[in-house]
Order: C-alpha cells, then sequence, then structure tokens
C-alpha cells in the first residue's frame, strides 16, 4: 500500500479550476517529485496534503488514513513535515529556536510545568536543546544556532527550514522548491540532506523547477499541467513522454514557428 | 542563574524605595503604577508576544477588582485567596470570550474586544444586587500604603517570573509563532484556537490580579474606574514600553500612571501633555522605551569609536 495516495483531489477558487481530477500515489521510502508549468497546481497540492487548503472534492489518504478528517494542526503528529517555497521562518527568532519549533508537538512537559520552569519542563526545554543542535550540525549550520534569522544568507536558511522539518520527525517529508535559489554548492548540499533524509526512511515529496534535479534525484515523477496530471512514471517514462515534451516544450515550439515564419 | 541578576537587583531596588521617597500618598501612587504594570505584562504577552488585540482589558480589571472585593466583603476571604481567585474568575471570563472572539483577525477582533470592554462597566451598573451599582463597593483595604506597595511589588515579582519562565520556553515559541506566521504554527502542530485562547485567559488573568490590587489599594470600586479609557491607556503604556518587553511594560506603566500626576497642577493640560509625551515617544522610539538601553548603548559606542 501506498503512504500517500490523492485520489480526484479538485480546488476550484470560484470559476478557476487550480486542481481537477488529479491522482497519484507515493511509495514509502521513495523521493517522488511533482513537477510542471508555473500555476500547474503544485503548491496548491502540498496545501491540500498539510490541509492547509480544503479540496472542493476528492480523497487524500495517508498511510490509509483520511487526511481531509484530520484537523490542520494534527498533520505533523500523523508524520508529515514539509518547507516552504518562500522561507516561513520565525525572523526575529534565533535559529535554534526555530528548529525546537519542529519539537513543539512531541516533545513536551505538561503544559502548567512551563510557567513555573517545574524540572519537567526543564528537562524538555533541554532534550528539546539537544536535538535541535544535534540537527543543525547534521545540515552544517550548528555554528549558526544562536545567531538570528533576519540576515543569514538564504542558502543558510533553507537549510535551517530542512532541520525544522527533520525535527517533526516526519515519515512523509513535503519540500516546496528546495533547490530554489541557492548557489550551485549549496543545491548538492541539499541534495545530499535529502539523500540522507531518504536513507533514514523518510519518504520524500518534492516539487521542483530544476529538472535535472529531479530527474536526478527521483524515483518516480507526477506531471501536472492546468491543475491535471498529464503524466506518471519514472524519470525515463515521463521524460519521453510527449504529453510532458508538448508541455514544457511548448513555448520553444511557437519560438521555432515564429523564427521560420519570420 | 544569571537571567536573575538584573531583575533581583530591580526588584530589590525597588523594594528599597519606600524608605527613599517617603509619605502614604507617594506610596500610594508608587502601588498604582506596579499595578498598571501587572496588567500591562499581561497585556504584552497578548500583543507583542502573540501578536492578537484586546481593546477592552480594563473590563477584565473590573471583573478581578468586583470579585475580590465582593469575595472579601460576603463570602469573608482574606485577601491572598481573594487576589488569586479574582485573577481566575477573569480568565474563566476571558477564556469563555476569546474562544470565539479569537477567530478574528485584525480590526474584528480589536472591535470585539472593544464592545465587551464598553458591556462590562454597563452590566457592572445595572447589576446593582451584587456589584452596588454606582455607588460601588467599599473593601477592606491594606494595611497601610507602604505595605501596599511591597504587596504588589512581590505579585508583580512573581507574574513577571512566570511571564518570563513561557517566554524563554515551548509555549513562548508556539506564541511567537503564531505571531509571525500561522501556516508555521499550523505546520509545527500548534492549535492556533488553543494558543491564542489559553493566552488570552492568561493575559486576563494578569489584569484581573490588578484589578483586585487595584480595588483594594484604594479601598473602592465602581463601575467607572476601570473603563474604556484605561483599555485604551494599557495598550499605550505596552506599544509605549516596547511591544515584547517585560521590562518594557513595567517601565511603560510607571511613565504612563506617574504623568497624570506630574502634570496634575497645568489645570486642564495634563492629558494633552500625556497624550503629546506618548506621541512623542512612539515617534522617537518606535520599538518603544525598552530600545532606548541599546539605544544609548550606541551613542556611547559610536562616541567611543
Amino acid at each position: 500500500m501506498p503512504l500517500l495516495e490523492v485520489e480526484g483531489l479538485s480546488v476550484s477558487f470560484g470559476g478557476l479550476h487550480a486542481l481537477q481530477d488529479i491522482r497519484f500515489a507515493v511509495a514509502e521510502g521513495a523521493i517522488h517529485g511533482l513537477i510542471g508549468p508555473n500555476g500547474a497546481g503544485k503548491t496548491t497540492a502540498f496545501n491540500c496534503i498539510t490541509r492547509l487548503q480544503t479540496p472542493t472534492a476528492g480523497a487524500i489518504r495517508f498511510g490509509g488514513k483520511d487526511l481531509l478528517k484530520v484537523a490542520p494542526h494534527q498533520v505533523v503528529r500523523l508524520g508529515i513535515a514539509r518547507t516552504f517555497q518562500n522561507l516561513e521562518l520565525c525572523r526575529n527568532q534565533s535559529v535554534l529556536e526555530n528548529v525546537m519549533l519542529g519539537l513543539y508537538h512531541r516533545v513536551r512537559a505538561p503544559h502548567l510545568t512551563y510557567p513555573l520552569f517545574l524540572p519537567a519542563a526543564r528537562r524538555a526545554e533541554e532534550a528539546s536543546r539537544q536535538e535541535a543542535l544535534a540537527l543543525l550540525e547534521r545540515v552544517g549550520c550548528w555554528e549558526y544556532a544562536q545567531a538570528p534569522v533576519a540576515g543569514l544568507p538564504y542558502g543558510v536558511l533553507k537549510r535551517v527550514e530542512f532541520a525544522r522539518a527533520l525535527a517533526c520527525k516526519p515519515r512523509l517529508l513535503l519540500l516546496d522548491e528546495p533547490a530554489a535559489g541557492v548557489t550551485s554548492g549549496e543545491r548538492s548540499a541539499l541534495v545530499q540532506l535529502i539523500r540522507e533524509a531518504r536513507d533514514s526512511g523518510i519518504t520524500v515529496l518534492m516539487v521542483e523547477h530544476d529538472i535535472s534535479l529531479v530527474m536526478s534525484l527521483c524515483d518516480q515523477i507526477t506531471v501536472l499541467d492546468f491543475g491535471r496530471v498529464i503524466a506518471d512514471g519514472t524519470p525515463d517514462e515521463v521524460q519521453n513522454d510527449p504529453a510532458v515534451i508538448a508541455a514544457y516544450l511548448g513555448l520553444e515550439e511557437e519560438v521555432d514557428g515564429h523564427a521560420s515564419v519570420g | 542563574m544569571r537571567r536573575y541578576l538584573w531583575p533581583a537587583v530591580g526588584f530589590g531596588l525597588a523594594a528599597a524605595l519606600p524608605f527613599v521617597i517617603t509619605g502614604s500618598y507617594r506610596h500610594n501612587i508608587m502601588a498604582l503604577m506596579l499595578v498598571y504594570a501587572i496588567a500591562a505584562v499581561g497585556l504584552n504577552l497578548l500583543v507583542g508576544i502573540a501578536g492578537q488585540i484586546s481593546m477592552g482589558h480594563g473590563a477584565f480589571m473590573l471583573i478581578g477588582g468586583y470579585t475580590s472585593a465582593i469575595l472579601t466583603l460576603k463570602a469573608g476571604l482574606p485577601l491572598w485567596l481573594s487576589i488569586p481567585a479574582a485573577g481566575v474568575a477573569a480568565a474563566l471570563v476571558g477564556f469563555v470570550l476569546g474562544l470565539p472572539a479569537l477567530r478574528l483577525h485584525g480590526h474584528f477582533l480589536a472591535l470585539a474586544t472593544l464592545s465587551f470592554g464598553v458591556a462590562i462597566p454597563q452590566i457592572a451598573m445595572k447589576w446593582g444586587s451584587v456589584t452596588g451599582g454606582a455607588m460601588g463597593l467599599s473593601p477592606k483595604g491594606f494595611a497601610s500604603d507602604r505595605i501596599a506597595y511591597w504587596t504588589v511589588l512581590g505579585v508583580l515579582a512573581l507574574l513577571v517570573w512566570v511571564a518570563d519562565n513561557l517566554l524563554r520556553s515551548r509555549p513562548g515559541r508556539a506564541l511567537r509563532a503564531v505571531r509571525d506566521s500561522e501556516v508555521v504554527a499550523l505546520s509545527m502542530g500548534i492549535s492556533l484556537v488553543w494558543a491564542k485562547t489559553s493566552i488570552f485567559a492568561l493575559s486576563a488573568f494578569f489584569a484581573g490580579v490588578a484589578g483586585a490590587l487595584g480595588t483594594h489599594l484604594a479601598g473602592f470600586i465602581n463601575p467607572t474606574d476601570y473603563n474604556m479609557l484605561i483599555s485604551f491607556q494599557l495598550l499605550a503604556t505596552v506599544v509605549v514600553g516596547g511591544l515584547g518587553s517585560i521590562p518594557g511594560s513595567i517601565a511603560g506603566a510607571v511613565l504612563v500612571t506617574f504623568l497624570p500626576f506630574a502634570f496634575s497642577r497645568s489645570k486642564g493640560w495634563a492629558s494633552t501633555i500625556e497624550g503629546l509625551a506618548i506621541i512623542g515617544i512612539v515617534i522617537f522610539l518606535p520599538y518603544g522605551l525598552a530600545s532606548l538601553v541599546q539605544k544609548l548603548r550606541g551613542v556611547r559606542r559610536r562616541a567611543a569609536s
């Protein structure tokens, strides 16, 4: 049974169909790519899976469980964590505090121990701190632990957000354009981190525009265009699919056409 | 233990102050400043840390004041029981109000809390059999104004410690996440309803305790004591002190409570000067009195280099 199943998912905003009857399945242990031109509906699909967006129709199952019956803040407890297309970090907090936020749902003491800072709360805080520091070391940002987020380079912040997602201890990790806006050196570091995450047993679903990265990293790829699934398969299958070539290269054909007319 | 050093010095000096500044009337005003400091620290948790707003926090002071007055007058409770009970009563009302109100954002939340702040004094006025109506209630006061000052100072120290414990640990991270990005908060497993409602209730607890202390300090409460003006003054205090800063809120409360007394001789001009002073601070210190320390450090560093 696949870990994540999306079936007949549709989202409309007024008369605009952002997603129309899309279906795909993510196998446990895979790195699954979700690609398509701008506005194809990739982020909308992500927002449905994390319950930030309620679909007009369709079903999403995670580990056999109906995700649409789960409240948005409970999604992470089931084992789904995500990163964001445009970094979503608390800018005035330190890097460490941001990563510790990822531990919110699982490293905790009873609520009333915090105002009085009782031993249980102190232990939970210390455990969070140590685990967050270990994660920062893993993503190579240990030296920034105490630095405020505002003012740090984009590539560092991408890794901090990745560490925060790992802190959630997810079974499924959703990455929204992990390589966008980073230098080529940082890009290979991120690729390495994604591979390590998969090797540690985390299933990855990623949206990414960098096609060569997707082709080299993903086991399975779903291609969206104008809110519909136009192809689904291994990188080789997808690469040679005429519908995909048309969606991606349509523009260039047009340019060629213009050239020949001229 | 280093986190306790400066607060200990500050509270120690404040405790010695009645020996330097003498006189019952002055001690009464000093205690009043700290009463508003308690309410301001509580409101700051809501506004500065969690990014929500309350335009009617005076109403929670009123609820706390009446609760403690009634408990001491009619049930004969001692102050050390009636004051925390006043906080709990305000917190319960805050919880019940917050549950629906905090689903609203921005202007709508402001309006909902504003109506609350208007409604509670009206209810206190009409519900004469319990509240004494416009005549108010006269519960017993403290043994002396100096003892009142020390009591309020002790309560402030305790509540500042509680607030600081929250802010430096898991609940503080959750509240700041709610303020900075609700999407992140949700993705990290934070229930927005729970986070907002519980901080609203805690903030009401602070206001309720402050209202109770203020009531016993005056030895009197009536429906106009904690009205809309007080709600606005509290909000101004938090902004003037610096959003999110506990020492800032205390400094803000001391300043905002002191101003009317400082200018009380300039007949009719007191509130004008007070208003101008607040506008001046907001313009020249947009991050409040709390940023004054950093600013002065910066000036000294520039002068040194």
